[in-house]
């Protein structure tokens, strides 16, 4: 049995932990808000821009555009992974490389060589762990508002499926659909089809239309138009999922704080109700000794 | 009316009813009133400019694309949009002149295009910043007698 002055020592301490978490948690409050935000103000134009490149992709036919064309044998893919720089934030890192090293290691049995980019710290445990080889590690930045932020990746990537580095270049991010779900995903980027940008706009910007829409006239020429539009859709998907990871991060790390303020919540009434019992027993049995005392001297 | 939509990757800029708007396509400058030809054209980079209540509003844009749709309905996704009134013109100048250097230093033509893109777009800028502080007024303390 522990003694009164453990107890209360063991209660200081959870009392602090709890003030940690509990600020933690609200931080991540308002930063998810802001990520949430950012996320929804960017979907107008992912919208607008993939309805245009579906038209696009009906006029001009699918096998002139290099960047939408597959290639017939893939040898060489690049694995674009999106993680945090910090940990405690429940499962959200942990789940998402699991998710990775699983897709990694069905590719490396399908004999297709695989490099990994990072974009977040937390993703090196794929090295140390796992022991997959990293090619590029970008700076995770702290909160997301402009592309210019995540066209680096975005220009680089295009630049080396082009120059034929790579023949595949995926991205594997955690989807945000609510505060209580995320999902770890891997989607491909390059080459872009146009079935699956459709698939990956309506995930995160709902049901779209069929893209059937009247013959537009085209300036200078469809193909043009579709070389000016389909590296800014390829930036915005990048871009989208770098805000996604957000919102996943900052919500996973919100409900991972409030579970354990809620957990410390519950260990320090425990303490309390077992330190005040010690208490109780205490102050009975002094009581019985002086009681006993007082008889012994009464004889 | 037009129905008019612009927006950029991080936010929708605008979405208004307008009398009619001057884009800078590839092409040259086209302006776009109700009941217009379907059309998709590619941007420059330039100033586009408003109309509605009588009323002229500027914008710079950089590059992107510009989207014409039946019912009078126009979507603009620009790389970067920018009201006359949000940019600052000393700061636009110093990018211009930054720019104008590194078009100077650049080596191969592909370095070239790129520089010439990114001055394209400064002058455009600095086109519509001044728009707002016209250059034969200067903006000061007004004398008191």
């Amino acid at each position: 049995m522990a003694t009164s002055k453990e107890i209360r020592r063991r209660i200081k301490s959870v009392r602090s932990t709890r003030q940690i978490t509990k600020a933690m948690q609200l931080v991540s409050a308002v930063k998810m808000r802001s990520a949430q935000r950012t996320a929804l103000a960017s979907r107008t134009y992912a919208k607008l821009s993939w309805a245009l490149l579906q038209q696009l992709a009906q006029v001009t036919p699918e096998h002139l555009h290099p960047l939408l064309t597959n290639r017939t044998k893939v040898a060489k893919e690049a694995v674009v992974v999106i993680t945090a720089n910090r940990g405690l934030a429940g499962s959200f890192n942990a789940a998402l490389i699991e998710h990775v090293a699983a897709y990694l290691r069905g590719r490396v049995a399908a004999g297709v060589a695989c490099d990994i980019i990072l974009l977040g710290k937390r993703g090196r445990a794929l090295v140390t762990r796992y022991g997959f080889s990293v090619v590029a590690e970008y700076e995770r930045l702290d909160s997301y508002t402009d592309m210019a932020q995540t066209l680096p990746i975005a220009r680089q990537a295009i630049k080396d499926f082009l120059e034929k580095r790579y023949d595949q270049v995926t991205l594997a991010y955690t989807e945000f659909y609510n505060t209580l779900k995320q999902e770890p995903l891997t989607v491909t980027l390059l080459p872009t089809k146009v079935s699956a940008l459709k698939a990956a706009m309506e995930r995160t910007v709902g049901a779209l239309g069929t893209g059937q829409e009247p013959e537009h006239i085209f300036e200078p020429t469809p193909q043009l138009v579709l070389d000016a539009l389909l590296p800014r859709c390829i930036e915005m998907q990048v871009y989208q999922a770098t805000l996604e990871s957000s919102a996943s991060e900052h919500s996973a790390r919100m409900v991972a704080m409030k579970n354990a303020t809620d957990a410390a919540n519950d260990l320090i009434s425990d303490l309390t109700l077992s330190y005040n019992q010690l208490r109780q027993a205490g102050i009975t049995r002094e009581l019985t000794e002086i009681s006993a005392g007082r008889l012994a001297l009464e004889k | 009316m037009l129905k008019f939509k612009l927006a950029t990757p991080e936010r929708l800029v605008l979405e208004a009813e307008i009398d009619s708007v001057s884009i800078p396509t590839q092409m040259g400058q086209i302006t776009v009133l109700p009941n217009h030809l379907p059309l998709v054209a590619n941007l420059e980079p330039g100033e586009l400019i408003i109309r509605r209540n009588g009323r002229e509003e500027y914008l710079a844009v950089s590059g992107g694309v510009a989207q014409v749709n039946p019912g009078s309905q126009v979507m603009i996704l620009a790389d970067s949009a920018e009201r006359a009134e949000e940019i600052d013109v000393a700061r636009a100048e110093a990018a211009r002149e930054r720019a104008a250097v590194l078009q100077l230093e650049a080596k191969d033509d592909r370095k070239f295009a790129d520089t010439a893109a990114q001055l394209a777009k400064h002058l455009a800028r600095l086109r519509v910043a001044r728009r707002r502080h016209p250059p034969h007024h200067t903006p000061g303390p007004v004398p008191e007698d």
